[in-house]
C-alpha cells in the first residue's frame, strides 16, 4: 500500500488536472489555417509598405523577421511539426502586429472627405447590422410566440436608413437609427408584458414540479431518521410553496427552501437532482428527432426512474454511480443524433 | 594551513538529533495525516469532478464584430434547473439589445444590471442569450484589438474587409463566409488585432474542405491547390513564395492573356493607388474583372458622385476601362498596363 500511494495519487491528480482541461483537448488546431492567417497579414502590410513613399529600416528590418518566421511556418506545416508551427505563427504574428503599430503610429496625412465619409459610413452599417439582427431576434420570437406587434414602421425605417447610407445622406440616417432604436426598444416592451403573462404560468410549472422533489426529500430525510423539526419546517415551507400565487411569491417560498436545505446540509441530492432534470430535457428533445435509437431513449429514460427512486430511499452513491452511466448513453445518444 | 570545504548554506543537511526545536518532517503524511484519507478525499473530488463541470457551463459561444467595433454575442448556457433564475455574466458593462430565449425559443424575462443579467429560467436546463456589447473591442491609430476572456472554444466573425495583424491565441480552424473570416479559437484570454483594408487575394493553400481533415493530409491538399490555381494564380503565388524582404516598385509592362491582371500585380505596377481605390480594383478582381458602377456604389456605400470619381481616377491610372451597358457604366479591369510614366 505505502509503495503504491504515491503512484496513486499521482495518477489521481494527473486525471483531476486533466478532467478540467478535456473540452480543450478535443480541439483539433488546423495548421492550414496559421497560414492563411499569416499570409494574409503580410500581404497586408507589404500592400502598406508599397504605399509609401518611404519606410524605415526598422520596419524593412521586421518585415524581413516576419517573412523568415513565415517561411518557418510553412516548412514546419510541410514537415507536420504542429509545436514548431504554433511557434512561428505566434512569432510571426507578434512582428506583424509591432510592424502595425509602427506604421500606425506614423503621423497621417489629412483625412480627406472620402475618408470621412467611409468612417460614417462604417459606423452606420454597423449600427444598422447590429438594430436588423436584434429586429430578426424579436420578430421570430413575436412569430413563434403568436404575439401580435407591428413591424411594418421598423421594415421601413431599416429601408430608408440603408438607402440614406448608400446616397451619403449621414445626419438623416443617424436620426433613423435613432427612431429605430426607440421602436424596436418599444417592440422588446411588448414582448416582456406578454412573457410576464406566460411567466407565472411556467413559475406555476416549476413549482409544481417542485413540490414533488420536496416531497421526495421529506421523506429522505424521514428515511435517513433527521430530527422533528427538520421534517417540520420542510413540511411547512412545502404548505407556503402550494400555497403562493403570485411569481414573486414562488421565487420567495422557493429560496427558504433552498435555505433549509441548506441549513440541515439537505443538499447532497441536489446535484444529482439539477443534473438528471437536464438529462430528461435533452431525453425529451432527442425523442422527437426522426431516426433515433427508440430502445436506448427508453432504456434511458427507465435509469433516470431508477435513480430518482435511489434518491427517495437515500442511496446517493448508487443515484450518482447510475447517474454517470446514463450521462455515458446519452452522450452517445446525442453523438448519434 | 588546513584547507577548508565550502558549502552552501542550504546544502547543508540539517542534523536531526540537534535538540528540541527541530521538527522530523520525514514521513509526516504517514504519521500526521494518512496517505489512505487523502486517496479517499481524492477519489471523491474526481468523481464529483464531471458532475461539477456539467452544471452552469457555457455550451457554445458565436461572437460578431461589427465594422465600428460594436460586437454582438450568441451564448448558449447550460444552467441549473432547480434554481428559479441564472444570473449570467456578461463580458462588459455597455450592454444593448439583452434578449434570452429557452432552448425551445420562448421569450424570457430578463434584467441586465452592469455586467451580469438576471433570467427568470423557472426549471429551464438551456438558455440562450443574445446581445450587443461595446467593451470587447478598443481601438488605437489605425488597429481595432478584439479581447475575450473566453469560457469555452468560441466562434468569431470578423467585420468584411478587416485584416488580422496578430493573434495572441492559436486558431483552431479558419473559414470564409460571404467574405467575411470566421475563426474558430479556443478557451481562455484570445486577442485579436485587426486593420481595415482590401481584403486579400487567396494565398496558395487551397481553403479547408473539412473540418476533421488530418494534418497529414494538408501537404496534399496545398499541392492540388496549388495545380489548380492557373496561370493566372502562378504569379501570384511566385511572388508570395519568393517572399522578398523588401518589396520593389515594378513598372515593367505585365500582359496576361485577355483576364484581367490580379489585384496584387496592380498594386506592384501601380504603388500610388490610394487606399479605397485598392478596395475597390480587389472588388473588381474577385468579382470576375468587372462590376457595373452602381454596384460598386452599393458595395462601399459610397455617394454617387464619390464612386464616379473614384473609377475616374482608376481610368486615369489605366488600370480600367469604362465601357457603357444599358445606358449604365460598365467598370472592367484592364488585362494589362502601361509602363508608368
Amino acid at each position: 500500500m505505502n509503495k503504491l500511494t504515491p503512484y496513486a495519487l499521482l495518477v489521481l491528480v494527473a486525471s483531476i488536472t486533466f478532467a478540467g482541461v478535456s473540452p480543450n483537448a478535443e480541439a483539433q488546431d488546423d495548421p492550414r489555417a496559421l497560414l492563411k492567417l499569416v499570409i494574409q497579414a503580410e500581404n497586408q502590410i507589404k500592400r502598406q509598405i508599397s504605399s509609401m513613399d518611404t519606410v524605415s529600416d526598422d520596419i524593412q528590418k521586421l518585415l524581413r523577421q516576419g517573412s523568415i518566421e513565415a517561411d518557418a511556418l510553412e516548412e514546419s506545416i510541410k514537415k507536420q511539426d504542429v509545436d514548431s508551427a504554433r511557434k512561428h505563427f505566434q512569432e510571426a504574428m507578434r512582428i506583424f502586429k509591432q510592424i502595425s503599430h509602427m506604421l500606425s503610429d506614423r503621423p497621417s496625412v489629412a483625412q480627406t472627405d472620402s475618408t470621412v465619409d467611409s468612417i460614417k459610413a462604417r459606423e452606420l452599417k454597423g449600427n444598422l447590422e447590429r438594430i436588423i439582427q436584434y429586429v430578426n431576434s424579436l420578430k421570430n420570437i413575436a412569430n413563434r410566440e403568436k404575439v401580435d406587434i407591428n413591424f411594418s414602421e421598423i421594415n421601413s425605417l431599416i429601408d430608408s436608413a440603408k438607402s440614406q447610407i448608400i446616397d451619403g445622406n449621414y445626419d438623416q440616417a443617424y436620426d433613423t437609427l435613432e427612431k429605430l432604436k426607440s421602436l424596436s426598444s418599444d417592440a422588446n416592451q411588448s414582448m416582456r408584458d406578454y412573457a410576464s403573462q406566460k411567466a407565472s404560468d411556467r413559475a406555476r410549472d416549476y413549482a409544481n414540479d417542485y413540490l414533488e422533489k420536496l416531497d421526495r426529500l421529506i421523506e429522505q430525510a424521514k428515511n435517513l431518521g433527521q430530527p422533528d423539526q427538520v421534517i417540520k419546517e420542510l413540511e411547512d415551507a412545502r404548505e407556503d410553496l402550494s400555497n403562493a400565487s403570485s411569481t414573486t411569491e414562488i421565487v420567495e417560498k422557493i429560496r427558504k427552501i433552498i435555505s433549509i436545505k441548506k441549513q440541515f446540509e439537505l443538499t447532497k441530492s441536489d446535484r444529482i437532482e439539477s443534473r438528471v432534470s437536464q438529462i430528461e430535457k435533452i431525453l425529451d428533445r432527442l425523442s422527437g428527432i426522426d431516426g433515433i435509437d427508440t430502445d436506448s431513449i427508453n432504456s434511458a429514460k427507465k435509469m433516470v426512474d431508477e435513480i430518482k427512486a435511489m434518491l427517495t430511499d437515500g442511496e446517493f452513491e448508487s443515484a450518482q454511480e447510475l447517474l454517470r452511466v446514463l450521462t455515458d448513453n446519452v452522450k452517445e445518444l446525442q453523438k448519434s443524433s | 594551513m588546513m584547507k577548508q570545504k565550502l558549502e552552501p548554506i542550504h546544502r547543508q543537511e540539517p542534523t536531526l538529533e540537534d535538540g528540541m526545536l527541530f521538527v522530523r518532517t520525514e514521513g509526516i503524511l504517514q504519521t500526521m495525516v494518512r496517505a489512505p484519507i487523502i486517496l479517499a478525499g481524492l477519489i471523491i473530488v474526481a468523481v464529483m469532478m464531471p458532475l461539477q463541470y456539467s452544471f452552469s457551463s457555457t455550451r457554445a459561444l458565436d461572437v460578431t464584430v461589427y465594422p465600428d467595433g460594436s460586437t454582438h454575442v450568441m451564448s448558449v448556457i447550460e444552467v441549473d434547473p432547480l434554481e428559479p433564475d441564472f444570473t449570467v455574466k456578461l463580458y462588459g458593462n455597455t450592454i444593448d439589445n439583452f434578449v434570452a430565449q429557452s432552448e425551445d425559443g420562448d421569450f424570457l424575462l430578463s434584467s441586465v444590471n452592469e455586467n451580469t443579467a438576471t433570467v427568470e429560467t423557472f426549471g429551464i436546463s438551456t438558455i440562450l442569450v443574445n446581445y450587443d456589447i461595446h467593451d470587447l473591442v478598443s481601438k488605437e491609430g489605425r488597429i481595432w484589438t478584439f479581447s475575450i476572456e473566453a469560457p469555452s472554444n468560441f466562434g468569431i466573425l470578423m467585420p468584411k474587409n478587416s485584416v488580422i495583424v496578430g493573434m495572441s491565441g492559436i486558431p483552431i480552424s479558419l473559414e470564409t463566409i460571404d467574405e467575411q473570416s470566421k475563426i474558430t479559437l479556443p478557451s481562455g484570454q484570445n486577442q485579436i488585432d485587426y486593420i481595415f483594408s482590401s481584403p486579400v487575394t487567396n494565398p496558395p493553400v487551397t481553403p479547408p474542405q473539412s473540418q476533421s481533415s488530418s494534418f497529414d493530409s494538408t501537404l496534399v491538399i496545398i499541392g492540388a491547390g496549388i495545380a489548380a490555381a492557373g496561370i493566372g494564380g502562378a504569379v501570384a503565388i511566385q511572388k508570395t513564395k519568393k517572399r522578398a524582404p523588401k518589396v520593389e516598385k515594378t513598372t515593367a509592362t505585365t500582359s496576361v492573356s485577355d483576364k484581367p491582371l490580379d489585384a496584387e500585380t496592380i498594386f506592384q505596377l501601380r504603388p500610388n493607388l490610394r487606399e479605397d481605390d485598392k478596395e475597390i480594383v480587389t472588388f473588381l478582381f474577385e468579382n470576375g474583372g468587372q462590376a457595373l458602377e452602381s454596384e460598386l456604389r452599393k458595395k462601399f456605400l459610397q455617394p454617387r458622385t464619390t464612386m464616379w470619381r473614384a473609377v475616374k481616377r482608376l481610368e486615369r491610372y489605366g488600370v480600367i476601362d469604362i465601357e457603357k451597358k444599358d445606358l449604365q457604366n460598365l467598370v472592367k479591369l484592364k488585362s494589362k498596363l502601361e509602363e508608368e510614366q
